[in-house]
């Protein structure tokens, strides 16, 4: 065993470490933010809580945008579109990009 | 009928498909669009919005109204996935190697060295919409990957939609994040699940079909890189530890009321691991996650495929299929 091959293990096991280390402070990180979090939707405007699709429209120079048309809620308690199975042709793919 | 245009934009591809409509206008819109997400949002171009706001040091700044909105959106995104997805990974994101566009990472040989950098996480973020300003603390970087994309598709149908013609629809795709508006063709609006997004629609695979809203996918099996130590690392960043994220999925794939939902919650499926079932369970929303082994798992009222072709996709763990 030479030297670079134990830095690189002390390395994997620090990194690994490190790893649970994070994720045991994460629980109270997540905690913490979720309690944040709820103080804040309360003395929020409340804008952002329904995430509007703003259609917005630009001048031909680009000079001004203005916010327009409001219109779904991205809540996740909202209903969800319908998804329906089929062996038609796709028109597009999704995936990894 | 439908009119399709491919082209690429935002260092990504994208699909407008336009139901009896007219294509050149709605491709003119949609090109208008990304041309003002790219200068308001892009992390990769020196003279955008963002890379403006995360060089204030802490100062608050008057941010243009779609600027505004991508951030507000990411806040929202940050609250309701219990902080699985978070616009304050710019910092850990750059530092783990991802510091340029894809195309340009992908094409270079030089070793990249990983390191690690605390995520701060959102609630550091100062940001008054009425007034349209963000507070962003000196050495945070907010970057909007997990929602801006969703939300450009989202802005990119809405204005395509406007000038497609009366009784059109429209479906745009930025790398396989897609949004739907108007009229669907029969049979609704049809998407291959693919493992990469630049995959032929017309290839094999499972193919479900929606009339409105969003879809997307997040994916651990592209953007991904190594260390000249031979660390591997991928684009989603776990905001817990500031690293890659750990997660038994390979892709996760989220249909929701718009694309930008979509896009964060496909992004918290990933980053939530074991527990996203749950997570989509309590938020409601149809999805299709694919575990490392290629084993599907449909939530939410996602149906099982149509055909019996497609039950599982191949596996290949890190196969690092790139954009």
């Amino acid at each position: 065993m030479n030297t670079t091959e134990t830095t690189r293990q002390a390395r994997t096991r620090n990194l690994a470490r490190l790893r649970k280390l994070t994720i045991g402070t994460a629980a109270l990180g997540v905690a913490a933010t979720t309690g944040f979090g709820y103080l804040a939707a309360m003395s929020y405007d409340g804008t952002t809580t329904t995430a509007a699709t703003t259609a917005y429209t630009t001048t031909a120079s680009a000079a001004t945008t203005t916010s327009a048309t409001t219109s779904s809620t991205t809540s996740s308690t909202a209903s969800a579109p319908a998804v329906a199975s089929t062996t038609s042709t796709a028109h597009a793919s999704s995936g990894g990009s | 009928m439908l009119a399709t245009a491919d082209w690429r934009a935002i260092g990504t591809g994208v699909r407008l498909v336009v139901n009896d409509g007219d294509l050149a206008a709605a491709r003119s819109a949609v090109e208008r669009v990304l041309a003002d997400v790219d200068l308001a949002y892009s992390r990769f171009r020196p003279d955008s919005e963002l890379v403006a706001l995360n060089a204030a040091r802490g100062k608050q700044v008057r941010v243009s109204p779609l600027l505004a909105r991508a951030i507000g959106g990411s806040l929202a995104a940050a609250r309701s996935t219990g902080g699985a997805v978070d616009p304050t990974i710019g910092r850990a994101l750059r530092i783990t190697g991802y510091d340029d566009d894809w195309s340009r990472i992908a094409g270079t040989s030089r070793p990249l060295e990983l390191r690690l950098a605390p995520v701060p996480g959102w609630s550091v973020i100062a940001f008054d919409t009425a007034a349209r300003t963000v507070r962003v603390p000196t050495d945070v970087e907010l970057d909007l990957g997990s929602t801006g994309k969703g939300l450009a598709s989202d802005l990119c149908a809405a204005a395509a939609l406007e000038v497609a013609g009366p009784g059109a629809g429209v479906l745009v795709s930025l790398g396989g994040d897609l949004a739907v508006a108007g009229r669907a063709p029969e049979g609704g609006w049809r998407v291959l699940m693919a493992e990469d997004s630049n995959d032929d629609p017309e290839g094999p695979g499972e193919v479900v079909a929606i009339e409105r809203g969003g879809l997307a996918t997040s994916s651990t099996t592209v953007r991904r890189w190594k260390s000249d130590e031979g660390v591997s690392a991928h684009h989603i960043v776990d905001p817990r530890t500031g690293l890659s994220a750990e997660t038994p999925w390979r892709t996760a794939t989220v249909v929701a009321e718009t694309c930008e939902a979509a896009n964060a919650a496909s992004t918290a499926c990933i980053v939530l691991g074991s527990g996203a079932p749950d997570w989509l369970a309590q938020a409601r929303l149809p999805a299709r996650l694919v575990a490392q082994d290629g084993t599907v798992v449909r939530l939410g009222g996602w149906p099982e495929p149509a055909s019996d072709d497609a039950h599982s996709e191949p596996a290949e763990p890190g196969s690092g299929a790139g954009d």
